[in-house]
């Protein structure tokens, strides 16, 4: 199995109009982490507008459940999605994580508050901010939540700087 | 005989540059979340090298990385026998 290609999901997400912003790691990455992620965590919003949309675009990618066998029943349409909150897929460009609200935040609309808009791959994308990053990443408390945060919080201090 | 200078030593100019280099880092160790991550384990040249990056140079380079460990662990383990670890 080929890598998850970040790139491809970002964009392909945005050209279909999704209203998602990048969290976990790959927003980490965004900001200077050094560390390596296998997947790609979104926060989407779920207006039935923006659902749909969702898994329009996911569609031609062939999403499945990760960590299940083949005859899981499981399709990724609206109201799937509606239904549920957070799904953790495969898809043909890799892992992809789908956050209907993200610890310590809360919903899209909370999270984008905490989000920034960072050029990525020649578009415009949001992603949350290290401060954002930093604390959902106390909120949920776990041991590989917790491992990250200094290096979050050098980054932060590095980033001054620059600002 | 005239006082050799960082304008007219090339040695000393050199010198001034790494001293500047030394200063610069050193105030960068001393910041205290910066400590603490040095203190943690973590290598912060790495994050100085990332932030001198674009956002999307660093994604990039994050895809370089993870498609060579991806190609590794195929190699040894073999295809289809990819065992999560993020």
């Amino acid at each position: 199995m080929s890598a998850t290609q970040i790139e491809r999901l970002i964009t392909h997400l945005h050209e279909a109009d999704v209203e998602f912003i990048v969290i976990g790691g790959a927003a980490a990455i965004a900001h200077g982490s050094a560390h390596v992620t296998f997947d790609v965590d979104i926060c989407y919003a779920r207006t039935l507008e923006n659902i749909a949309r969702l898994c329009a675009a996911l569609a031609p990618l062939n999403p499945r459940l990760r960590g299940t066998t083949e005859d899981v029943p499981f399709t990724l349409d609206p109201p799937t999605v509606e239904a549920g909150l957070n799904f953790t897929l495969t898809t043909d460009a890799g892992d992809l994580d789908l956050f209907g609200e993200v610890a310590g935040l809360g919903r899209f609309e909370d999270v984008l508050a905490s989000a920034e808009i960072i050029n990525l791959f020649g578009y415009d994308i949001h992603v949350l901010s290290l401060d954002g990053l930093i604390q959902s990443k106390q909120a949920t408390g776990r041991e590989k939540d917790l491992r990250v945060l200094p290096e979050l919080e050098a980054l932060r201090e590095l980033n001054e700087d620059a600002e | 005989m005239p006082t050799p200078s960082p304008s007219t030593d090339p040695y000393l100019e050199r010198a001034g540059r790494w001293q500047m280099v030394e200063d610069r880092l050193r105030e960068l160790y001393s910041r205290p979340a910066v400590k603490r991550a040095i203190e943690y384990g973590i290598d912060v040249t790495l994050l100085i090298e990332n932030l001198r990056r674009t956002p999307t140079e660093r994604l990039r380079w994050h895809q370089q990385v993870l498609d060579s460990m991806v190609a590794l662990r195929e190699e040894v383990q073999g295809p289809g026998r990819r065992k999560r670890v993020g």
